[in-house]
């Protein structure tokens, strides 16, 4: 058996001193923009991960923690003059209780697999229907914020700074997804994922795993959802409670190997080279959406059909390969 | 009062496309047990096909259907070989994920084709109705909702008076006695999933004279569908009637009092109380 703790902590290691690195390196404002939204799109789907992935929660509800967390920052800020750097924390609390409450309903109501993927996606197009006619957070005008040179309010005119803060989330997300792959509740929770009723058998207690893991998945979110609304400085039901980030989250991960600790950033970094490729082409701005959608569709469908761990699983099998026929030369 | 009439008019004109809407859906759920969640998304085929033959040949939509029906079973047949067979032994999460992709790739091609603006198809009955003490009913409305109830009645002969009818009904109560029976359980499946991309695209043709299509639109089917099988039950014809009569008339009075937005919003209110009520469907296990 290849032992993964050693190799994982030096990916780890290089993958964080890269980060670092790179804001020495690339002065153009144009290619840190872009890279600030792979690092974006990478930790939610970090985020989504740890609740599908590993406990197999299959959410299809998160955009609506990450669009609690930008609204409740944002309406915090605009409204009562609270700067985001608490009100992102109390995004966080929101969308942690909603989060709770409904792991907990479902649970409850015994809905598993296919029926707590249903009744994530209805809360999800109900907070979507219900902020389209509430006039407190604008409907669906959405809310604009200026953009202002306001360190304390999460504000910055350069770009650098904002470089920092997702990466510190990223790498925030990732080492609360490692920790937790070591912990009691992470092994318990795989146990749920591979067998909920065996799992409780041996005296797992699934709906406090559950209730946990979804928590602190939709905590994290929500801080993404902070983040996006500072940087982005737009927020409305049609773009941060769409199911656009969700299908993000899932295509970065599913692609990049669910249940796996790099799985989902390889999967998004993927697709995000990918997007700037087709963006170099002569194609205009709509098509390169329209196809870059077609593409992750496809491939969806193909790491269903042929790839069900993923770019990260399909790694892990060459690797065991190579090793397998080294031993053999070895033994000869 | 008249206000909250005309909703319930427009509401139970409405609810029979929607359960046309849910039929093929529920079909393909209580049947295969897949959930197929692009089958909103071949709804929006069958409205673009009809769209595609209305502005190239002038057709009606209703005429054009002799065109949609078997593309449509020829699209359903290939994505059973490709995508349905392979994943259907699987965990439901796959059948989510492969048939979100599959949403994702239909939804973007029909916009690559025909753009992402509302696309509508004007006929000589579009805007006209009928006016009975004071309440409106679009003809083409009613048009839409009569071939909707003919629909239901056929599949329900069809799945409780002739032999596939029967097959299908014994592969959606247990494969393995099916099979032991004698019955071809893959033909059958394939001719299932055929079948529900047929009434899928039938739908959209149908409601294309007085519908708004847009490429996206595909989810919203799909969830109304999910609220309407919640509700009448996996598999059972009668239930995604009753299912869509309800939904329909919820939204045509909510809708009439309130706002179409807090229509919507009810709507997912139904659907999440429904699924903690009773997650099978009130009418499941009839058929």
């Amino acid at each position: 058996m290849l032992s993964e703790s050693p190799l994982k902590k030096t990916i780890f290691s290089l993958f964080v001193l890269a980060l670092l690195a790179v804001p020495f390196f690339i002065r153009s404002d144009y290619l840190l923009t872009v890279l600030i939204g792979a690092l974006y799109g990478a930790y939610i789907c970090v985020c989504w991960n740890l609740a599908a992935g590993y406990a197999g929660l299959f959410s299809l509800g998160h955009q609506a923690f990450l669009g609690l967390g930008a609204y409740a920052s944002t309406i915090l800020f605009v409204k009562y003059k609270i700067t985001p750097w608490i009100g992102m924390f109390v995004g966080g609390m929101i969308a942690a209780i909603f989060a709770a409450f409904i792991t907990f309903v479902c649970y409850r109501c015994r809905l598993k697999g296919m029926f707590f993927a249903v009744a994530t996606l209805a809360f999800g197009f109900l907070v979507q229907a219900l902020f389209m006619t509430w006039d407190y957070v604008e409907a669906s005008t959405g809310i604009w914020l200026l953009l202002q040179n306001k360190p304390q309010d999460y504000f910055f005119m350069a770009r650098t700074p904002y470089y920092w803060i997702i990466s510190s989330l990223l790498i925030i997300s990732l080492l609360v997804t490692y920790f937790l792959e070591r912990s009691r509740l992470g092994y318990r929770m795989v146990a749920i994922r591979e067998d909920e009723d065996v799992a409780e058998s041996l005296g797992v207690d699934s709906s406090r795993c559950k209730i946990w893991v979804m928590t602190l998945s939709a905590f994290l979110t929500a801080l993404g959802g902070t983040f996006y609304a500072q940087f982005y400085l737009y927020i409305s039901p049609e773009n941060i409670l769409s199911i656009d980030p969700l299908i993000t989250m899932q295509v970065g991960t599913l692609v990049g190997g669910s249940g796996t600790l790099f799985g989902p950033v390889i999967g998004w970094a993927f697709f995000s080279f990918l997007g700037e490729f087709l963006r170099g082409l002569p194609l205009g701005a709509t098509a390169v959406g329209v196809i870059s959608r077609i593409i992750w569709g496809l491939s969806l469908l193909l790491v269903i059909l042929f790839l069900p761990t993923g770019m990260v699983g399909l790694g892990r099998k060459l690797v065991r390969r190579r090793a397998r026929e080294e031993g053999k030369e070895g033994s000869l | 009062m008249t206000v909250f009439i005309q909703g319930l008019t427009t509401g139970i004109l409405m609810g029979c496309v929607y359960a046309f809407f849910a039929i093929g859906f529920t079909l393909v759920l209580g049947v295969m047990k897949v959930v197929n969640f692009a089958h909103g998304t071949f709804v929006v085929m069958g409205m673009y096909l009809a769209i595609f033959i209305f502005t190239t040949y002038l057709w009606d939509p209703f005429l054009s259907l002799l065109i949609v029906i078997p593309s449509m079973f020829a699209f359903g047949l290939v994505v059973y070989h490709l995508i349905i067979r392979p994943i259907r032994e699987q965990p439901l999460s796959a059948h989510v994920i492969a048939t979100i992709g599959l949403l994702v790739i239909v939804e973007n091609i029909i916009t690559l084709m025909f753009g992402s603006q509302y696309r509508t198809v004007t006929v000589s009955y579009t805007t006209s109705a009928l006016v009975v003490g004071g309440i409106r009913m679009g003809i083409a409305r009613m048009l839409a909702a009569g071939t909707s109830l003919c629909v239901v009645a056929l599949s329900y002969l069809l799945l409780h008076r002739t032999d596939f009818g029967r097959a299908v009904r014994a592969c959606a109560d247990d494969i393995e006695g099916a099979w032991g029976l004698g019955v071809d359980v893959n033909r059958t499946f394939m001719v299932a999933f055929g079948l529900g991309s047929v009434l899928a695209g039938f739908s959209g043709a149908a409601v294309m004279p007085f519908a708004v299509a847009s490429p996206s639109s595909g989810l919203d089917i799909v969830i109304k569908a999910f609220v309407i099988v919640i509700i009448g039950g996996m598999g059972s014809v009668g239930g995604a009637l009753v299912g869509g009569l309800i939904i329909g008339m919820v939204e045509g009075i909510v809708s009439a009092l309130w706002s179409p937005a807090i229509a919507i919003a009810a709507l997912f209110m139904i659907l999440i109380i429904m699924l903690m009520i009773s997650p099978e469907g009130f009418f499941a296990g009839e058929a």
